[in-house]
């Protein structure tokens, strides 16, 4: 199939230029850039007009439950909104229960997801059931096609294990992605530490909870090499460290979430106390400060990934005082329109977005067929960057977000994988 | 409509403005003028449920008093000896217990929020007595009701001292305060007070605030929250010559207070007073609750 229209993505230049498009089945052949089509074939052309059309996005934090947890999410319903929300890879944590901590479980997972047009890729725990104590098996896990080692929810507390498990993954080639969280410190809380958490009566979790871990695995990369990936950071401290880190030249890699890189803990002033649960994630949002250090952290290419850390909860553990309430919030469905919105909060050129949104993740993930050019999946979607969208609740089994009603420039309106279009808005 | 059928619920000071304060005040005063055996008849053949998912001793035998001066019964709930001990879940005793048709429910819990969301749960309004560290609007109303009776045209100025981190009465009185246009400050300089500085003044220096204040309000430091405050024990030295003395119990002397205070504070002593107040504002409470 070949189609034309006048805001193609080009990484040559960092920006949508006129041009061609061609893929057989479910590769790209050509990307051709041009001001017109030939006139000769332009029978066999579609003409897509004005619409931006580039790569879709790579998610590297999915929590795509299923198993025990079907009630808040299937791989079915998981893919539904990927399919919407503009991801054509997700990487998938491995707190799912029972937890992706042996070699049957993970193949039970990738059995389950085999034949699923978004490809997803399975985290393998770091410990067993997550209690940071012993060793899940890393020799077997590791030889799957897992994305790498991950704890997410927990933290690697125990220093020895985190040594291990950086020279682990970086044997195997794969990700160690890690919620940096110091949970004494955190313990109970569930806004940020601050006067909203005052006000509201909950506990606040310090900026220091994170960043002293993530200060502390810097150290340990220094010490032993290796490569870090760092979930959701939320602090404005965290990203100051990895500006620190660079200039060390410590291999990193760090994700931002919709939520941190757009909300911030004053919308949860005014929220009913009976709704504000759906504001409680971990790590916490935190102020305009720690967001707009997120947004610079971008910029400099310090904080390289957009990431959903899709969590979805039923009402069962979501609706309940905050205290009580699972920490999370659902966005799958809105990635691409979310991550547009941040591009133009955080003023992101193009090739930053695209970096962040696709092409660093691929990377981390091993995936070579995942780029821009011939030889590359057909996947990309179509949208429109000054259309008007409203986010409604359509396609997932849990409804836990803040994001819900939130009115976004930029309307996603097709999504191709590998040549076959999944969505059309 | 289930304002004008069935009474309001009260989950949080916060909804509550200066007439709707006074209305309660001027209901509060005229129950408590009223002789007990019309008293009685005011609420007759209602009944209330009390589930108090956390220990109270005052709270919840004042409120159970109020009641049954207007004529209320009561039917009780509590988590020991209950099906939550079987594993049931808040949320379904709740609905369950909603079904017997209450008229109205006094809920205390230790979460912050727990009421506003199990007033969704609940047919009938419900009052709340305390969750966590968030709000006790009885307190707080019923501490109100007694400085205007003192003086109901005055503006007072109080300042409170101890745990206000961990104080849902603190939360409680701020909105209270705000809607009656009283001062209201706070007496600390470490990195935990600042963060009140949005709801509240900020006075660092401890001694200056406490001769200024009319009223000083101490906190207790809430241990069962895990609260780490250190006591800043009220001494009668730092208190101004003619500051009145409120806590909204229990009070632990020789820690919140002195002793010397215990001893020689005599009528500027209002904590007892602070308690008849509470109890006399919770029938307006229920009366509230119950509606037209």
């Amino acid at each position: 199939m070949k189609i034309f229209t006048r805001k193609l993505w080009n990484p040559q230049v960092g920006d949508f230029k006129p041009g061609l498009l061609t893929w057989k089945k479910n590769v790209i052949t050509e990307i051709e850039f041009r001001s017109q089509p030939a006139s000769t074939d332009r029978s066999k052309i579609s003409d897509w007009g004005e619409f931006f059309v580039g790569p879709s996005a790579i998610d590297l934090h999915v929590h795509a439950r299923d198993f025990e947890e079907s009630h808040k999410e299937t791989f079915e319903s998981l893919e539904h909104q990927a399919f919407k929300g503009g991801v054509q890879v997700a990487a998938c944590m491995a707190n799912t229960r029972p937890r992706l901590d042996t070699p049957t479980q993970v193949d039970e997972f990738l059995k389950r997801v085999k034949s699923k047009q978004v490809q997803m890729i399975p985290f393998a725990t770091v410990s067993k059931n997550l209690e940071g104590q012993e060793v899940s098996d890393w020799k077997e896990l590791l030889k799957r096609p897992v994305a790498g080692l991950s704890d997410d929810g927990k933290p690697i507390l125990n220093v020895a294990m985190m040594k291990a498990a950086l020279k682990a993954v970086k044997k195997a080639g794969k990700l160690l992605s890690l919620h940096e969280e110091d949970t004494q410190e955190s313990l109970g809380s569930c806004l940020h530490d601050g006067e909203v958490a005052m006000k509201r009566g909950v506990k606040g979790s310090p900026a220091s909870a994170e960043a002293s871990m993530v200060a502390r695995d810097l150290s340990l990369a220094l010490e032993t090499g290796g490569h870090l990936h760092f979930g959701h950071l939320s602090s404005a401290e965290s990203v100051e460290l990895l500006r620190q880190a660079r200039r060390k030249k410590i291999s990193f890699s760090a994700e931002v979430t919709p939520h941190h890189a757009l909300l911030t803990v004053d919308q949860a002033s005014e929220i009913p106390m009976a709704s504000l649960s759906q504001f409680k994630v971990c790590p916490v949002i935190r102020e305009s400060q720690d967001r707009a250090e997120l947004w610079k952290g971008l910029r400099e290419g310090l904080v390289d990934c957009f990431a959903s850390d899709h969590a979805p909860h039923s009402i069962i553990e979501k609706d309940r005082p905050m205290v009580s309430a699972a920490h999370g919030m659902i966005s799958q469905e809105y990635h691409f329109m979310l991550y547009l919105a941040v591009r133009e909060k955080a003023r992101l050129s193009w090739a930053q977005f695209y970096r962040a949104l696709f092409s660093r993740p691929a990377s981390l993930l091993g995936l070579k067929d995942c780029v821009w050019a011939p030889g590359g999946r057909a996947s990309f979607v179509v949208f429109d960057p000054s259309q008007q969208v409203n986010l409604k609740w359509e396609r997932g089994l849990s409804r836990n977000t803040p994001f819900l009603g939130m009115t976004l420039k930029g309307n996603l309106l097709q999504h191709w994988i590998r040549g076959d279009c999944v969505y059309k808005a | 409509v289930q304002d004008q059928y069935f009474g309001r619920s009260l989950l949080s000071t916060h909804d509550l403005n200066a007439s709707d304060i006074l209305s309660l005040f001027e209901s509060a005063l005229a129950l408590e003028r009223l002789n007990p055996p019309k008293r009685r008849l005011k609420a007759l053949g209602t009944v209330g449920l009390m589930a108090f998912f956390e220990p109270s001793t005052r709270t919840r035998l004042s409120f159970e008093k109020a009641g049954l001066d207007l004529g209320m019964s009561w039917i009780h709930f509590g988590a020991q000896g209950s099906s939550l001990e079987k594993g049931e879940s808040e949320e379904d005793s709740l609905r369950v217990l909603s079904l017997y048709e209450p008229h109205l429910t006094v809920l205390r819990h230790a979460e912050s929020g727990f009421a506003s969301v199990a007033a969704r749960w609940m047919n009938a309004p419900v009052i709340n007595a305390g969750d966590g560290m968030h709000e006790h609007p009885s307190q707080a109303l019923g501490d109100a009701y007694l400085l205007w009776k003192k003086q109901p045209k005055k503006k007072w100025r109080i300042a409170m001292v101890g745990d206000v981190a961990s104080s849902r009465v603190a939360r409680s009185l701020a909105n209270v305060c705000r809607a009656l246009g009283y001062s209201l400050s706070v007496v600390g300089q470490d990195a935990t007070s600042r963060k009140f500085a949005h709801a509240y003044q900020l006075e660092t220096n401890k001694r200056s605030a406490l001769q200024k204040a009319e009223i000083v309000y101490v906190l207790r430091a809430q241990r069962e929250r895990g609260s780490a405050a250190a006591a800043a024990t009220v001494g009668m030295n730092e208190l101004g010559p003619k500051s009145l003395v409120m806590h909204p119990g229990p009070v632990m002397w020789g820690t919140d207070l002195s002793l010397s205070c215990r001893l020689h504070l005599a009528e500027r002593n209002l904590i007892l007073d602070q308690a008849a107040a509470c109890y006399q504002m919770r029938r307006a409470l229920l009366m509230r609750a119950l509606g037209p």
